[in-house]
């Protein structure tokens, strides 16, 4: 096996942070969670991009709906009016999201990786998503994205490695402040 | 009484005679002894002036040995300094090729570094080629769009005309037999064109993702050569310190 199972749990975990890291702390209620696959009826298009190293490449892919709904959860992650919001800026911001989470991505595997490099983000028709299996791969794996507001979102991760590739890496532990005794 | 005055008087001449006679004697030792001592103190004083003169004989000796010494110390020194000088600058010759030889290669590298930068250029390029692309396939999308529209109203023609040849009875077999080709046909049509969709869809995401990867992998051989760029300015500032 040329990706080891801890070095797909790493980069499944990576993911997972980089999506809650792109989509911003306002966000604290969002659950991502691993799926078999995605529903694609209720999206439209995916914001894609590339972690490219000698050894390994990384894919991630965000799929979204373009439509009003998904303009005004946008709008509200970059701090923008919903309504002066065009197509190329809803783009964007969706884009912006995704460079987000895989620079955050990026960030975690130079710990193990010396040389690496992120690509800008693209947009295609959720219509290439099946193909992703495909392009060549070792690892894909799904995620949906549970909103608040029932929004739809789902991400892929694809990774395929040209030399034996392992690595652990756990999620920073979060601050416990709960549970302090207060005297007053 | 008389007697014992007699013999007191006998015992006082005794004793001055004994007295006198033991003075003499003393005298006589004391004049050999110090004839003795004269002849004596006569040898040391020989002796001492013999072992001064032999004392100043060495030192006059000694004094000429250091003087020699010290010529030769100087003239050690003298040489040891002439040696020094001429290493030091022979090394300083050769440290000062070394630095030059190796200032020289850094600024080499360095105009190679920054020459390797300029393939950005060659990625907006290949961004530019990649968006033509982008665009060809969104073209052959629309275009692909289109021809299944045709498909579709071919399947709804041909099924129309099948429907009109079973009107016609008998005499619409024969036409009955092309509508049913031109049927099959549009079916056949649309199936390619649902397969030369789904490839178009696959071929955007093959052209994005290999482009991706080499826009990526051109950004990890720019940042590794920013890397080095700055250790080659570490570098310099060494040499030239």
């Amino acid at each position: 096996m040329t990706l080891s199972q801890r070095a797909r749990d790493s980069l499944d975990s990576m993911m997972i942070a980089g999506l809650r890291q792109g989509m911003g702390p306002q966000h604290s209620e969002m659950q991502i969670r691993t799926v078999p696959a995605v529903e694609q009826d209720s999206l439209t298009h995916m914001a894609v991009l590339s972690i490219a190293s000698y050894s390994f490449r990384v894919i991630a892919a965000l799929h979204f709906a373009h439509d009003a709904r998904t303009r005004a959860w946008i709008a509200g992650v970059v701090g923008q009016d919903e309504r002066e919001m065009g197509p190329q800026p809803f783009i964007d911001a969706i884009c912006e999201v995704g460079n987000m989470c895989c620079g955050a991505m990026n960030r975690e595997l130079g710990a193990f990786y010396d040389c690496l490099g992120l690509s800008t983000p693209q947009i295609l028709d959720i219509r290439s998503l099946p193909h992703m299996a495909q392009i060549g791969t070792d690892h894909l794996q799904h995620f949906r994205i549970d909103m608040p507001g029932g929004l739809p979102l789902h991400a892929t991760l694809c990774a395929r490695a040209y030399t034996p590739m392992d690595f652990h890496w756990k999620p920073p532990e979060v601050e416990q402040v709960a549970g302090e005794l207060e005297f007053f | 009484m008389m007697e014992v005055l007699i013999l007191l008087c006998g015992c006082a001449l005794g004793a001055v005679v004994g007295w006198w006679l033991c003075g003499r004697t003393l005298r006589n030792a004391a004049l050999q002894t110090e004839d003795v001592g004269k002849d004596a103190q006569w040898e040391v004083e020989n002796e001492n002036a013999r072992l001064q003169s032999q004392v100043d004989h060495l030192h006059s000796s000694l004094q000429q040995a250091q003087a020699s010494m010290q010529n030769a110390i100087g003239q050690w020194e003298q040489e040891q300094r002439q040696i020094e000088h001429s290493a030091g600058q022979q090394t300083q010759a050769v440290v000062r090729a070394v630095v030059q030889g190796a200032m020289g290669h850094s600024q080499t590298l360095a105009k190679a570094l920054a020459d390797l930068q300029g393939i950005s250029k060659t990625f907006e390029r290949w961004h530019a080629d990649m968006s033509k692309l982008v665009t060809h396939n969104k073209d052959m999308h629309e275009k692909n769009d289109e021809f299944a529209r045709i498909v579709r109203q071919m399947v709804i023609v041909a099924l129309n005309a099948s429907i009109e040849a079973a009107r016609a009875g008998g005499a619409g077999r024969g036409f009955a037999v092309v509508a049913n080709e031109m049927r099959t046909l549009s079916v056949n049509a649309e199936a390619l064109s649902k397969h030369y969709r789904d490839n178009l869809y696959k071929n955007d995401l093959i052209a994005t993702t290999t482009f991706q990867d080499m826009q990526a992998g051109g950004k990890m051989i720019i940042n590794a050569s920013m890397g080095l760029e700055l250790t080659n300015r570490k570098i310099q500032a060494a040499l030239s310190a």
